[in-house]
């Protein structure tokens, strides 16, 4: 078996799942009213502006971990790859294409499935299966189109002509829906969601950084709290479901519990988690280890400024996706260093994702900076953050035993 | 010298700062040496090039420059500079879109690639040397357009693969000696007798101009595999056209149904004379699918095998490359709608002709009984 559920001890996971329930429930409740929906990626500011719309956002790419949980991704692979997808692609790209045409059309789909778009935001930015994804979709599904453009440049080379033109990708797509939808933008609302937007990183940060307290308050085996992060940007719900996991968090830290007991080394995740097998991070934890911070966790938090709310969705749309993706090798391994003093890392595990190469692409130079700069040692386990087929468990156990055990051993030697 | 990965970069500039554009990576170079750089699901192309640098394979270059189109190019070009530090490297961002403010956008790039050219290297690139460097790339898009047509004319007088040597020779020499040798292949080729059908040489009575094999256009990203020409010779077909990386999408203008900068509503963007060319050039090329949805890549590809007498299309596609095999299901099925049924060829590296084969020789024999 590769897939295997994470074993969760925050009172918050418990919370999210009704969350998360709620949420693919408004979308399907949008719909029966005739309010409209659209389908967006994430990581383009698009999601503020489509709260202060009262537009209802759906992200298909994040529809994908929904499917590994309840276990329907092996037939949407087979569906998209008897089309002719390949199975080298994306994960993500292969089972929202393999929903879209079979399951989609079906009663009984968990949390309802997903409500069909109105409108859909094809974006010339982001990772290429991204941009595909939505090509594919507008063909499928008909909607309403709004291509967008979103050039990828490295965060230190970001220059004002950059922003001009995403902030000018703004209004236009601010135009685009007003005029689909018939509704006008009230810049006070959008004010308002880019305030809670902002609020919500503030809160995020502050969430992340109690994981740098020794022993960690909770692990990577929570990582789904990341979901208000991607589709409730914006919301009041998304400021407070992460007020209260705070003061849980804040709560357990002040009292010194764990994630275990014995809490011997602490270990960085690089790259998109296994989404069928969240168990694996309880797999550290088995052997007196806790995955304590991640890069992807990293990409959801961009401040912003309510008082200038379209420059600072632009500056975010410009920033998000080249965070975490080889478009700034130089940005991620700067992004990896720190957070592995940070969170007093002893050992990294760069995830090789078969799904992504925008992140995996780099992880050699990660490596050899980590270990060149902090002495830190990495393990690449090889998988993919959507197909088990491409992820042996019995061999990564394997391996993360020797590594943990090399860590241990050279902890001793300190 | 001036590197460059990838033929979205305006040779027009580099070459007008006095500097000499070479395309970096020529073939396939198996091993696994990429590894210590990449992981092994990157396609053979950029692994290639990873080989390359490792074994110091480009180490008298003065700089790289990358036009971004997929992620793992970007990626492979920033491992590039961390790994084996030019001493310049600039990338140029592309808009995905068409329009005033894309245009806009894309003028400012250009602007900034010449400026720190011309910073780092401390030569000029100005109106003039600008306007002659265009007038030059041109010229030997011309030329490779004529080289072309006299192909069309009559494609089974030139095996693909020197068709290709052709193009990809382009890529290392100097413009100006390069111009001069395609005006000689081409003098040479519209001069030469041509045989009747019949007369000896001839490919045979009522063999016609593709000598009795089935014509097809071939589309892929940057060919590593100049065999495969040989490949579907030797299966019954005969390549008329491409749409290629390194073959006719890096010079040909693009599709009539893009029109011209003039007429297009951007047309007030103030841009200089030379660079405007250039803009127009690099805008109205056809699209690599990292930069056009396959929808924008469909009527080009029709006209291409429309105009050449293909009667269908052979994707010749890199393993692991995310642009072409994403577009692939619904380009065949819209180019099967319209009359042109095709065969995709997944290699890594190298084409494996023994399985090639089989597949090339049923598709031939499918589509040529159909003519």
């Amino acid at each position: 078996m590769n897939t295997s559920k994470a074993r969760k001890r925050l009172e918050a996971s418990r919370r999210l799942r009704q969350v998360v329930a709620e949420f693919y429930l408004e979308g399907l409740k949008a719909k029966s009213e005739r309010k409209p929906v659209g389908w967006i990626p994430p990581m383009n500011g698009a999601i503020e502006i489509f709260y202060a719309m009262d537009i209802q956002p759906v992200f298909p790419e994040n529809w994908s971990p929904v499917c590994a949980a309840f276990g329907l991704s092996a037939h949407n692979f087979e569906v998209a790859e008897k089309m002719g997808y390949s199975p080298d692609l994306c994960g993500y790209l292969r089972n929202i294409v393999g929903y879209v045409h079979d399951m989609m059309h079906r009663p009984d789909q968990p949390l309802g499935g997903l409500p069909r778009p109105d409108i859909i935001i094809s974006c010339g930015g982001g990772c290429v299966p991204v941009m595909k994804i939505f090509q594919i979709l507008e063909e499928r599904l008909g909607p309403a189109v709004f291509y967008s453009d979103l050039p990828q440049v490295a965060p230190e080379d970001i220059k004002s002509h950059h922003l001009d033109y995403a902030l000018y990708m703004m209004e236009k797509l601010i135009s685009f829906l007003e005029e689909v939808t018939g509704r006008r933008l009230d810049m006070e609302r959008l004010r308002e969601a880019v305030r809670l937007s902002d609020q919500a990183c503030a809160l995020w940060d502050e969430l992340m950084s109690y994981r740098s307290r020794v022993p960690s308050p909770f692990s990577a085996a929570e990582i789904g709290l990341m979901f208000v992060m991607v589709t409730r940007q914006g919301t009041r719900t998304a400021v407070d479901f992460l007020a209260d996991t705070l003061a849980e968090v804040k709560d357990r830290a002040d009292q010194g519990a764990g994630v275990i007991q014995n809490e011997e080394l602490r270990i960085f995740w690089d790259n998109i988690p296994l989404w069928y097998n969240l168990g694996l991070f309880n797999y550290f934890e088995e052997k007196n280890a806790v995955v304590v911070a991640e890069t992807y966790s990293s990409a959801w938090s961009i401040r912003l400024d309510p008082a200038r709310p379209l420059e600072s969705l632009a500056y975010k749309s410009l920033l998000s996706y080249p965070l975490v993706s080889c478009v700034s090798v130089e940005q991620r391994i700067k992004t990896v260093l720190k957070a592995c003093r940070e969170y007093k890392i002893d050992g990294a595990v760069l995830h090789s994702n078969k799904s992504c190469k925008p992140i995996t692409l780099g992880q050699m130079d990660i490596r050899r900076a980590l270990s060149e700069e902090l002495n830190i040692p990495c393990l690449i386990l090889d998988g993919d953050h959507m197909d088990p087929r491409n992820f042996s468990e019995a061999q990564a156990k394997n391996r993360i035993d020797a590594f943990l055990e090399m860590l241990k051993e050279g902890r001793g030697k300190k | 010298m001036v590197g460059y990965l990838c033929t979205y970069v305006p040779v027009e500039i580099i070459h007008a700062a006095g500097l000499l554009p070479v395309k970096i990576g020529g073939g396939y170079l198996p091993g696994i040496d990429a590894n210590r750089l990449l992981p092994s699901f990157i396609c053979p192309y950029l692994r290639s090039l990873a080989e390359l640098g490792l074994q110091g394979g480009c180490r008298y270059l003065d700089g790289i420059i990358h036009a971004y189109t997929c992620d793992a190019a970007c990626g492979v070009f920033n491992i590039w500079r961390r790994n084996f530090p030019p001493a310049f490297s600039h990338i140029i961002h592309q808009p995905y879109l068409d329009g005033r403010q894309s245009l806009k956008f894309y003028h400012r790039e250009l602007e900034l690639l010449i400026e720190n050219i011309e910073r780092h290297f401390g030569t000029k690139a100005g109106p003039d040397s600008l306007s002659s460097s265009a007038g030059l790339y041109r010229d030997i898009r011309a030329a490779l357009a004529r080289l072309y047509s006299l192909r069309r004319r009559e494609p089974a007088a030139f095996t693909g693969e020197e068709i290709f040597h052709a193009v990809n020779a382009g890529f290392a020499l100097p413009p100006e000696e390069y111009l001069e040798m395609l005006g000689r292949v081409n003098d040479r080729i519209a001069g030469r007798h041509h045989p009747a059908p019949g007369e000896p040489g001839s490919a045979g009575v009522g063999a016609g101009p593709a000598g009795g094999k089935v014509p097809v256009l071939l589309s892929g990203s940057h060919l590593l595999d100049p065999s495969v020409f040989d490949l579907i010779y030797s299966c019954g077909g005969i390549a008329v056209d491409d749409d290629l990386c390194n073959g006719r999408r890096s010079f040909d203008r693009g599709p009539e149904t893009v029109e011209p900068l003039s007429a297009a509503p951007e047309a007030d963007v103030e841009i200089p004379g030379p660079l405007r060319e250039i803009i127009a050039f690099y805008r109205g090329r056809p699209g690599c699918p990292a930069r056009v949805p396959a929808k924008k890549r469909l009527p080009y590809l029709i006209d291409l095998a429309r105009e050449s007498g293909a009667r269908g299309v052979v994707f010749a596609v890199q393993k692991f490359c995310d642009p072409h095999l994403a577009d692939l299901p619904l380009l065949t099925a819209w180019l099967k709608e319209a009359g042109y049924p095709s065969l995709i060829l997944e290699y890594d590296g190298r084409i494996n002709p023994g399985a090639a084969a089989t597949r090339l020789q049923a598709f031939f024999e499918m589509i040529g009984g159909a003519a």
